[in-house]
This record gives structure tokens, C-alpha cells and sequence, in this order.
């Protein structure tokens, strides 16, 4: 891969001045492979956080949480050099809630990643999660894929991802994932 | 047996050939749901009657949750076994994800309530 790559609705993250919430975190993901426990102890972390923004707390605790998991998770996974931080902000504006990972990986993942996304944003999301979970495990092949497909599917999360090659580092990418839920249906649950 | 961690419980009774999960189901990877399921894999390999999943009392579950429990499903397929996940139609997880795995398996029975 020798240039940047756009897909889905990725926007540049800009200031909004409509902000009702952000946090952001930055981390290690040695941290949380050393302690796997870390990973759904920040989603729930951030959830709470923001949860106090919804009606239905309880609910909307589900959900954020769910989500977050998932996308620290992939951050934490894909991480090419897990001494190296990986970035996540949350943010609540208007009627959007969204969360951006920014890690870095490699040449080899960021090809997979952009097989993946193509088939993501365009695809059936309920067709393509039986396709993975059934394809994945036929080949017996450990991880199945679906945690992006699962957001799409089940929370109607729309996604965008940048991938974009590093100046200084050889073989290096940057991954940007951006996760937007509609707050209404969030507290709607 | 009952399998006990600080995130999690599973238990098994033989009797009713029901599997009892609880609690939050996050491990790193499908493969490290292999203790966590594997009674409930030796059941639906063993025993005929129909296999039950109670799954209502897990607050959270991650998509390498999601697979291996997929990939209980397509072994129960891959066996002819009635297979049952009954769910809590309160935790948004449970009512969101759990109706999808029919997909998978035409006599898997799905039971959120």
C-alpha cells in the first residue's frame, strides 16, 4: 500500500461546538495484553462516563460498553508495536455518539483491513456475518472478523476507517476507526 | 461442574442437560472460550435430548464470545442436536445479537424473554 485509503463515512475529527461530552484516553496496548481485563474495564470506564447523558443509563451502559470493547479490542489486536500508544476519543454532539480508535500497524494488516472494509461498507450486514463466522470456521481460522460486522448489524453503527501510510516509518500505517450511534436510539434501547 | 472466575460463571446440570452462563464473557480470543464452553460442547456430542444455553445473566459478551458460541451452534448443526439459547430481552447485547445466530441453524431455538 503506498497511499492513504478513505472508506465509509470517515470525517477528520474537527472541534464541534455542540459537544455535550468527550473523553479521551490514551494508552499502551502492552498494558491491556498484559491484563486482558483492561480492555472491558476502560469500556466500562468511558460508558459510565458518558451513560449520564441518556435517560435509560442502564441500557445505554450496554450499548456504549459493547461498542468501546469492541474497538479497543481491535486497537489493542492490530497494534503493530504494542509498546507504541494507541489513541480513543469519545465524543457526544447533537445526536451523535461517536468513537474513534488511531492505532498503528502494519503492511500486512493494513492490506487485510482494507479487504475487510470494502466488504463492510457496502455489504449485507447480516448476510456477511454468517459468511465470516461460517467461512472462518470452515478454514479454522481463530478469530472470525465479525466484532465491525456485529457494530453494523445489530447497533446500526455506521462506520469509517483511514489508513494511512507513515512518512518516517517503513512498512508503518496509521489506522484511524470511527463508530458513530445515533444517541436517540442509543437511549431508545 | 461449575466453572467460577472472578468475570464469570458456567455451569452444567446433566440432568436437564442445561448449561447456565453468567456474568461478563470478554476473553481475548474464541480459542479461550474452549474451557468456558467445553462441557456444553461434550453435551451436545453425547446427549441426545435437546441442549439449553441460559445465557440471560451475561451483562456483556465480545465478538470472540459471539464466535465461539457460533461456532457451538454449527456443531450442533453439524450433529442433527436440538439446540435452545434462551436470553434476556432486558440487556440490549442479548436481544440485539443473540436472534442472529438462528442464521446459522434452522433448529436452533431461540428464547429471549
Amino acid at each position: 500500500m503506498t497511499h492513504d485509503f478513505v472508506y465509509g463515512n470517515y470525517t477528520q475529527p474537527s472541534f464541534k461546538h455542540n459537544t455535550i461530552s468527550e473523553l479521551s484516553v490514551r494508552f499502551v496496548p502492552l498494558d491491556l495484553v498484559a491484563h486482558w481485563r483492561r480492555c472491558g474495564l476502560t469500556a466500562d470506564f468511558l460508558a459510565h462516563f458518558v451513560s449520564y447523558n441518556f435517560s435509560n443509563r442502564e441500557a445505554a451502559l450496554n450499548v456504549i460498553s459493547t461498542v468501546l470493547n469492541e474497538l479497543l479490542e481491535n486497537s489493542v489486536k492490530f497494534s503493530l508495536d504494542k509498546a507504541r500508544h494507541v489513541n480513543l476519543v469519545i465524543s457526544h454532539y447533537d445526536d451523535i455518539l461517536a468513537i474513534e480508535t488511531v492505532n498503528i500497524t502494519d503492511g500486512e494488516n493494513a492490506e487485510k483491513l482494507n479487504d475487510y472494509v470494502q466488504k463492510l461498507v457496502d455489504a449485507d450486514a447480516d448476510r456477511l456475518f454468517v459468511e465470516q463466522i461460517e467461512h472462518t470456521a470452515n478454514l479454522e481460522r481463530e478469530a472470525s472478523g465479525v466484532g465491525l460486522i456485529t457494530l453494523r448489524k445489530d447497533y446500526g453503527a455506521t462506520i469509517g476507517v483511514k489508513i494511512a501510510s507513515s512518512d518516517s516509518d517503513h512498512d508503518c500505517y496509521e489506522v484511524a476507526v470511527q463508530v458513530r450511534l445515533n444517541a436517540e436510539e442509543v437511549d431508545r434501547q | 461442574m461449575t466453572i467460577k472466575t472472578d468475570d464469570y460463571t458456567v455451569g452444567y446440570n446433566s440432568q436437564e442437560n442445561r448449561g447456565t452462563l453468567s456474568g461478563i464473557l470478554r476473553l481475548a480470543s474464541p480459542a479461550s472460550y474452549d474451557d468456558a464452553f467445553g462441557e456444553l460442547k461434550a453435551a451436545l456430542e453425547n446427549n441426545e435430548q435437546p441442549l439449553t444455553i441460559d445465557m440471560a445473566a451475561v451483562t456483556f459478551m465480545n465478538s470472540s464470545g459471539i464466535t465461539a458460541l457460533s461456532r457451538l451452534v454449527i456443531s450442533a448443526r453439524a450433529l442433527n442436536r436440538p439446540l435452545i439459547l434462551v436470553g434476556n430481552a432486558a440487556v440490549p447485547w442479548q436481544k440485539k445479537t443473540i436472534p442472529s445466530l438462528k442464521k446459522l441453524y434452522e433448529k436452533l431455538e431461540i428464547r429471549i424473554t
